[in-house]
């Protein structure tokens, strides 16, 4: 249905779809504008009835034996890159908000402006490290014509990560064989790797402390399904570790004992026991997903900021 | 129809006949629950929503509240859109108490109408002056970054209560500590079962499993959503009928033949005849016995 080669190599076409999709858009921003209420409302239950549809037929369309796609299948793929480009618009929406809420907090001096000021500091760093890095590709010569002097200074752009091609081109040496794209030398590495990385592991590591407090202040033995839940468990968590498993390497690995080992153990606890269980939580979840779509598809959605007057 | 095109068509249709009868009974139930009224059980955590909501007021100190990751743009948008509803109603119960409630987001799209329904919530109760923009907050798209914004809110504003509901992982337990620290009332719920054990574990009340999926018919009583409710448990009544002779049939199949059950017309990638390469513990028990306890 949507041909991106002929769209590609006709840059007339390319314009009147891409002028037609955003004059659709306003037309119907219009309308939603001046209807009157009831109206408005019907045209919004309209519209969102046809996009699920469109999901909805493409799924139940079942593609052929010989694998052949249904007409829609192309139509779902459009409307994913349409949503794709939302989000990237909306991505401006939420940067504007920080911006907005840390400015208020350092224009007033409230508490903790600081921090504020830290976020800026962040922020406009990556952005221009990032920006600054790339931008020979955008604003830069053809590939081809390319010169040494259209790339960006060396501590923004480590020259051993251009390609061998280009680095061929510009008469640059070979990289050197021990050279690991993954640590180059510039700022924006720097700050990716040596700061943001970094900073991510940290969080994540928090979590190790946070299991033990979490553990200590919930697990009391005061029933006995609470006994047999820290029994469980402990037998689980052993069964993970080398040390537990050294309280059962005695038992020989192919004997008919062998389900006792604590590895096997957890290991059937985990497959038998806790699987179906967890299955049976995802079948009530998949209804409820399932009830929800519905719902929503329908505008049948009630309560809540849903089923309020537009 | 040959073999061959019933190993086609069986995996083809099969789902996607499930799906309809299961739409078909909650649509059904959705259309009779307007003439009827409907029964739902007490769920502790949307009981607690009000009791939260008055201890920040009494206390004087924010409400928190986190819509988790994920946006709706993505296949799980409805996970999103459930916390928002449910974000909604406890902001409207914050405005008539006069308490302050902090949304935050670590999606961008999801911003745009998160802050849109905040606004509503305001006009609504009548309070439209009310509205901080520094109320609605996207923190990061960035798991971690997420969890560590979302910590200085909790710790900066030292919340009296702490709401957490949509798409948690691995951040979960660390918000949840966050508000330990401060001592606020927690009440979290999400439909991901890894996180759900965290949450039991670090909160005061956790949403599990389905109960998720019921809150917005619990916290508002809407007749179409109590119907909705009753749909879906006819539809799991309907998964046990088909999962219990199936389960029967597997067990007394291998048991008394020895041989594995064809699974590949149902595309059962990971079963565990398939798979037979380590021996279970009831299999052993069972070999030790037929082998007279040697």
């Amino acid at each position: 249905m949507f041909n991106f080669a002929r769209l590609a190599a006709n840059p007339g076409l390319l314009w009147t779809y891409s002028l037609a999709s955003i004059g659709a858009c306003l037309a119907v921003l219009a309308l939603l504008h001046f209807l009157p209420r009831q109206a408005r409302k019907q045209l919004l239950v309209f519209l969102t009835f046809a996009a699920g549809a469109v999901y909805a037929v493409d799924y139940f369309w079942a593609p052929s034996p010989s694998g052949q796609p249904n007409p829609l299948s192309g139509v779902t793929g459009v409307i994913g890159n349409v949503l794709q480009v939302v989000a990237g618009f909306a991505l401006l929406l939420g940067i504007y908000n920080l911006v907005h809420i840390h400015a208020n907090n350092i224009r007033r001096t409230r508490p903790n402006w600081g921090y504020s000021v830290v976020f800026f500091t962040a922020f406009l760093a990556m952005l221009i490290a990032a920006f600054w890095r790339e931008s020979y590709l955008w604003f830069g010569p053809p590939a081809t014509q390319l010169r040494l002097s259209d790339l960006p200074p060396e501590f923004i752009l480590d020259r051993n990560t251009l390609s061998p091609a280009v680095r061929t081109q510009l008469g640059l040496p070979p990289t050197p064989a021990s050279f690991n794209p993954l640590y180059a030398n510039d700022f924006y590495t720097y700050l990716f790797r040596g700061f943001y990385l970094n900073l991510q592991a940290t969080m994540f590591s928090i979590l190790a402390f946070y299991i033990v407090s979490a553990a200590y202040r919930a697990f009391r033995v005061r029933s006995a399904e609470a006994g047999l839940m820290m029994v469980t468990a402990i037998i689980l968590m052993a069964g993970q570790v080398p040390l537990g498993m050294a309280l059962t390497n005695w038992i020989p690995p192919q004997s008919d004992w062998s389900g006792l080992r604590i590895e096997n153990f957890s290991y059937w606890v985990l497959s038998v026991i806790n699987m179906p269980v967890q299955r049976a939580v995802e079948f009530g979840l998949g209804l409820g997903a399932l009830a929800m779509g519905l719902r929503i598809w329908l505008s049948l959605e009630q309560g809540a900021y849903f089923g309020e007057e537009v | 129809m040959s073999a061959k095109e019933l190993d086609y068509w069986i995996p083809v249709l099969l789902p996607r006949l499930l799906l309809l009868l299961f739409s078909g009974i909650i649509l059904s139930r959705i259309f009779a629950a307007r003439t009827r009224r409907l029964f739902i059980r007490r769920i502790p955590g949307l009981s607690a929503v009000e009791e939260a909501v008055g201890r920040a007021t009494e206390m004087g100190r924010p409400i928190t509240f986190s819509l988790g990751l994920g946006g709706i743009t993505e296949g799980r948008g409805v996970i999103v859109l459930q916390a928002l509803a449910i974000a909604v109603h406890v902001i409207r119960i914050a405005i008539r108490y006069g308490s302050r409630v902090i949304l935050t987001m670590a999606n961008p799209t999801l911003y745009a109408v998160a802050d849109e329904a905040v606004r509503e919530a305001y006009t609504l109760e009548g309070r439209p002056e009310g509205y901080r923009v520094e109320d609605v907050r996207f923190l990061s798209d960035q798991q971690f970054a997420y969890a560590s914004a979302m910590t200085g809110v909790i710790l900066r504003e030292r919340a009296a209560s702490n709401f957490m509901f949509g798409r948690f992982f691995a951040e979960a337990l660390i918000l949840a500590e966050a508000g330990n620290q401060v001592g606020a009332i927690q009440v979290a719920g999400t439909p991901i079962p890894t996180q759900v054990p965290f949450f039991i574990a670090a909160c005061d009340y956790a949403i599990i499993g389905d109960e998720y999926y019921a809150a917005t018919a619990y916290l508002t009583r809407e007749p179409v959503l109590l119907g909705s409710l009753v749909g879906q448990d006819y539809g799991k009544m309907i998964l046990l009928g088909i999962i219990l002779p199936g389960l029967l049939f597997f067990s007394l199949w291998h048991g008394v033949t020895g041989q594995p059950v064809r699974t590949d017309l149902l595309h059962v990638q990971n079963s565990p005849v398939k798979m037979g390469a380590r021996q279970s513990f009831p299999q052993q028990v069972e070999k030790w016995f037929r082998a007279g306890g040697k």
